[in-house]
């Protein structure tokens, strides 16, 4: 069986290991981008059948990310899990808009562990599949 | 007149936003220690058990630069208005250095053990200026030198790729006005803060970019005592 790509949008080097390696472990292929571009780029060249993405990224934000992914028919329809230290009311990301934009999860970084966010990705792949 | 962080020119609305990105600055590495000590625990990641002790490792040294410049930035305004200090280039560039991890060419450091300045906010403003080099720029290499003739400390910088967009900010923090609390595009930024605290100390920076893999940051000081060495070999035999 392929393994599924996941594509990882943090800045934070730190959390964006952390993540690769926790999904990595259970045998997902990752993507990782530190910018707005990188991520960018990854949507243009590979095929993604999920998103982490980050909200607060320098220069382009996240939110401007998730609506050009939505923008982009590669990954029109690709589930996207946000993965924030922001509340959703601090990002405007209320949840008529998240599920406009094909938000599956919102979920405050502090708040869950490497293992829960896998919990997360399993469940969103597989409601997706 | 002092220059410094000044309370009463920074408003309660500049305040809130210093402290909430702050908070947001410590929260990230704070979630990464306990996300990498989650994992330790799982059997799973046995074998990466070295890289996770190092990343967490790396998670908290950032909490404490968050922590130390939230100190530094307290203690400045609490002495703002005179010289608490004095104290000699040679130690506090050696505290900075050592405190930030950074590898700095020892061979050409060349700094005068006698030239004092004020002490607190430039040993805070140094040790966070080093600690932001690497942390926030991606700085590899420094090289420091101490220009007796125009009392200022040079620092090389050295980037790993070309990074204009850290020349620019670089340049965009030397000019920034003293009083505003130190955030960058609403953001909190180690790197503006320790520019502050250098300013309060009265070590003015200038910034100039020699290629886009290389960025000297000239530091002038302000001495406020130079000692000279005197042989007394003659009058004590």
């Amino acid at each position: 069986m392929t393994k599924k790509t996941i594509l990882i949008v943090e800045d934070d080097e730190l959390l964006a290991r952390m993540y690769e390696l926790k999904l990595e472990s259970a045998g997902y292929k990752i993507l990782t981008a530190h910018t707005a571009a990188q991520a960018r780029d990854h949507a243009r060249t590979q095929a993604i059948d999920l998103v982490l993405l980050d909200i607060l990224l320098p220069k382009v934000n996240g939110l401007t990310v998730l609506k050009e992914l939505r923008r982009n028919h590669k990954t029109m329809h690709c589930p996207v899990i946000v993965l924030s230290n922001l509340a959703h009311t601090e990002v405007d990301m209320h949840e008529d808009v998240a599920d406009a934009l094909g938000v599956v999860a919102y979920l405050v970084k502090s708040r869950v562990t490497p293992q829960m966010v896998l919990a997360a990705v399993g469940t969103a792949l597989q409601a997706h599949a | 007149m002092k220059t410094g962080v000044r309370t009463e020119l920074g408003t309660t609305a500049s305040l809130a936003a210093f402290l909430h990105w702050t908070s947001h600055y410590a929260q990230s590495p704070l979630t990464a220690v306990a996300g990498y000590l989650d994992m330790l625990d799982d059997p799973k990641h046995r074998a990466q058990r070295a890289e996770l002790l190092g990343q967490a490792q790396a998670a908290t040294g950032r909490v404490q630069q968050v922590l130390m410049s939230i100190t530094a930035l307290h203690r400045q305004l609490e002495s703002s208005g005179g010289v608490d200090q004095v104290e000699a280039i040679d130690r506090i560039l050696s505290q900075a250095v050592q405190t930030s991890g950074l590898r700095v060419d020892s061979q050409r450091q060349r700094t005068l053990p006698l030239a004092c300045i004020e002490g607190v906010a430039a040993s805070d403003g140094l040790c966070l200026l080093f600690a932001a080099l690497k942390a926030e720029l991606r700085v590899v290499r420094v090289d420091v030198r101490y220009r007796q003739r125009a009392d200022e400390l040079v620092l090389h910088l050295g980037f790993s790729k070309q990074r204009r967009s850290c020349q620019s900010m670089l340049a965009a923090l030397c000019a920034m006005p003293g009083d505003r609390y130190p955030l960058v595009e609403g953001r909190y930024s180690m790197l503006a803060t320790a520019i502050v605290l250098l300013r309060a100390a009265g070590l003015r920076c200038v910034m100039r970019p020699r290629s886009p893999r290389r960025t000297d940051i000239y530091i002038h000081m302000r001495l406020l005592r130079q000692l000279s060495l005197v042989d007394m070999g003659g009058d004590l035999g």
